[in-house]
C-alpha cells in the first residue's frame, strides 16, 4: 500500500497566521496529483517545537470542512506517503522539531452526517502509516485516540519526553476550540 | 484472500457516522486522555519490506 513514490513536494512559502490562527509560522507545500489535482500541505508551527501537519485539496480551499471532505479519487495512499516525506524534509532543518497529526473526522455535508471523533477513519489510516513508516530511534510515538491524532515527540530534545507529551496535549488543549475546530 | 479483504474492511473502511449537529455539543477536553505511548511497532514484519521514511 505504502511502497509506490509520494508526488513531487514543491515549497511555496513560509507564512504568518491570520487573525483567526494560533501558530507561530507555517511552511507551505504543494504536490499534484496524477490526476493534476493540487493539494496544499502545511507544517504549522507551535510553542514547544512542534510542528501540525495539515493537508488539503486546493479547490475546497474555501468550504467549511475542507479537512474533512473526502474527494474518493482512489490515490489516498499516495497522498498520505507524500504527507509523510515531509516529515525527512522538515528535521533537516528543523532537527529537534515534535510532530502532531490529527485525522479529521469526515463530514458528509449532504446528508448532515459527521464521523464520530474517537478513532476515526483517517486516523486509523494515518497511526498504520506511521507505526509503519516512522521508526523508534528519532521519535517517541504517542496516540490520542479519543480524539484520533498522533504525537511524534523527537528524542534530541533532550527533554522528559512525558512531560514534553503533556505540555503539548495543555498547549493545543488551549489553543483549539475543539468543539469546532478539530 | 477473503480474510485479508475483511481485515482491510474493518480496521479502515469502517465509518462510525452520527447528526452532524451532536458535534457542536461535544466538549473534547473533557474525552481527551492523557495519551498512550505506542513502544514498538506492531508490524515489525513489514517493516522488514517498506522502507523507513524516518529511522
Amino acid at each position: 500500500m505504502f511502497d509506490s513514490q509520494p508526488y513531487k513536494l514543491i515549497y511555496v512559502q513560509k507564512s504568518s497566521p491570520h487573525k483567526d490562527e494560533d501558530f507561530l509560522f507555517a511552511e507551505i507545500f504543494k504536490f499534484f496529483t496524477d490526476k493534476k489535482i493540487k493539494y496544499i500541505l502545511k507544517a504549522e508551527f507551535y510553542p514547544e517545537n512542534v510542528f501540525a501537519i495539515k493537508y488539503y485539496a486546493a479547490y475546497q480551499r474555501k468550504l467549511e470542512y475542507k479537512y474533512h471532505i473526502k474527494t474518493n479519487n482512489g490515490n489516498a495512499h499516495k497522498i498520505i506517503l507524500t504527507c509523510g516525506s515531509l516529515l525527512p524534509l522538515m528535521l533537516k532543518r528543523f532537527p529537534e522539531a515534535s510532530f502532531a497529526i490529527n485525522g479529521a473526522f469526515s463530514v458528509d455535508s449532504q446528508n448532515e452526517l459527521a464521523e464520530k471523533i474517537d478513532k476515526n477513519q483517517r486516523y486509523r489510516i494515518y497511526s498504520f502509516f506511521i507505526d509503519l513508516k516512522v521508526g523508534r530511534k528519532t521519535f517517541q510515538h504517542f496516540v490520542f485516540e479519543e480524539v484520533s491524532s498522533y504525537l511524534l515527540i523527537n528524542k534530541l530534545d533532550n527533554t522528559d519526553s512525558i512531560k514534553k507529551k503533556d505540555r503539548i496535549r495543555k498547549m493545543f488543549l488551549s489553543l483549539y476550540n475543539f468543539e469546532a475546530d478539530i | 484472500m477473503k480474510t485479508q479483504i475483511k481485515v482491510r474492511k474493518e480496521k479502515f473502511e469502517k465509518i462510525s457516522w452520527e447528526p452532524i449537529s451532536q458535534k457542536k455539543s461535544i466538549d473534547l477536553k473533557t474525552l481527551v486522555g492523557s495519551g498512550r505511548e505506542v513502544k514498538q511497532s506492531s508490524y515489525p514484519s513489514l517493516q522488514n519490506y517498506y522502507s523507513l521514511l524516518v529511522p
